[in-house]
């Protein structure tokens, strides 16, 4: 056996893909290589890692009785959820500013600037947001390539929002193709955002 | 019905688990919740390191997972789903604690598979060496060694929750055993010298 071999086969063992009839003599082979190759003997802890059944690798534990309470809590949690979810009537207004913003900003075009979860915050702290009939009519006045673009180009969760508000879906394709885990992290972030700051969620 | 369709294709049972859990029934998501806490919370522990950090993501992973169920497609397992969240919501908290000092490994070691005092005490020194050894590897071959080695996926799941080719799940794997290896030998050299 050579050293390449056996990484390989020592990979395989690891990984569960060696037949059990034949993981026993596998071991063997990879402990003989290992006890006089001065480059593979660094890795016994390896072998012997692979030679123990996978749900002895490492087994984890939760403290006693943890698991009683656990879905519990999950549903408490859910119930306190809905003042977070309050909060995407004013999300919808804060996305589709941000989309505008991107749209009249160009930065599309230029491509450097990537407005994340700070620069809409900034935006949702302007008092002096445009109405959201105002918002709807330069929405509209886009193109669809543009309105794509802008989608596209802004966090998951804020095109999430405006799709959430029955703008992306509706107007603009590929919308529904949105990373779902950006869908989540915006909800994660406005629950932050609520407890962190208190912000009134309309 | 397309979606339906999918989700048809996995075992009957989880099938139609999905579907009321899509439907918002809370019978079924408190089922979904039962059956695969476990999983969520080992790897959220393997990653976070610390009981009080696994359970807030095991929860918040629920959470996200009950608040997204009407775009659960069925495109995947159940499992599989959650398993993605909890990692993302994993990396989330450990990106937030970036800077800050490294928690200490609170993991409780539960060999129960030997009663011999010797062997129980060179497993934990396995283990441990192991667990320093992977942290220390590049992010995702830290994830696929955890969903790999010591979660046993398949290499077609490992791959569908990193949404990766299943060649580029066999690549990282391999890549990190050479990892280990040469962190092994840095250490014995350090040792030595």
């Amino acid at each position: 056996m050579d050293c390449s071999v056996f990484e390989n086969r020592l990979t395989e063992l690891l990984a569960g893909e060696v037949d059990p009839a034949l993981k026993h003599e596998a071991i063997i082979e990879l402990k003989r290589h290992a006890g006089h190759c001065r480059e593979c003997g660094v890795a016994t802890t390896l072998v012997e890692m692979a030679a123990l059944p996978p749900r002895e690798r490492d087994p984890i534990e939760a403290p006693d009785g943890y698991w009683d309470g656990f879905n519990a809590a999950v549903g408490h949690r859910i119930d306190r959820a809905p003042a977070s979810r309050l909060a995407l009537g004013r999300l919808r207004l804060v996305a589709a500013a941000a989309v505008v913003l991107a749209l009249a900003s160009g930065w599309l075009l230029r491509g450097w600037l990537d407005p994340g979860p700070e620069q809409i915050a900034v935006v949702a702290e302007e008092t002096a947001l445009p109405e959201w009939s105002e918002l709807e009519e330069v929405i509209r006045q886009a193109s669809p390539e543009e309105l794509a673009s802008a989608l596209r180009g802004l966090p998951g969760g804020t095109a999430w929002a405006l799709e959430s508000a029955g703008i992306g879906g509706e107007w603009v394709p590929g919308a529904d193709e949105l990373d779902e885990f950006d869908q989540l992290e915006l909800l994660h972030w406005l629950d932050q955002m609520d407890q962190a700051d208190g912000r009134p969620t309309s | 019905m397309e979606a339906s369709l999918r989700v048809q294709a996995h075992a009957p049972d989880e099938a139609s688990l999905a579907e009321r859990f899509r439907a918002g029934d809370p019978a079924a998501f408190d089922r979904i919740v039962t059956l695969h806490r476990r999983q969520v919370y080992t790897v959220a522990r393997r990653l976070l390191q610390c009981h009080e950090d696994a359970d807030e993501a095991a929860q918040l992973t629920f959470l996200k997972a009950w608040n997204a169920r009407g775009r659960f497609r069925g495109e995947a397992r159940l499992g599989t789903w959650l398993v993605r969240i909890v990692l993302n919501v994993s990396k989330s908290m450990l990106a937030s604690r970036r800077g800050e000092q490294p928690l200490p490994d609170d993991s409780a070691w539960a060999d129960t598979a030997s009663t011999d005092p010797d062997v129980r005490i060179d497993r934990q020194r396995i283990r441990h060496e192991l667990r320093r050894a992977v942290r220390a590897l590049p992010a995702r071959q830290q994830e696929v060694v955890m969903l790999k080695v010591y979660e046993e996926r398949t290499y077609r799941e490992v791959a569908e929750i990193l949404e990766l080719t299943e060649g580029a799940v066999k690549a990282h794997l391999h890549q990190a055993v050479s990892n280990l290896k040469r962190d092994f030998a840095a250490g014995l050299q350090t040792e030595n010298a």
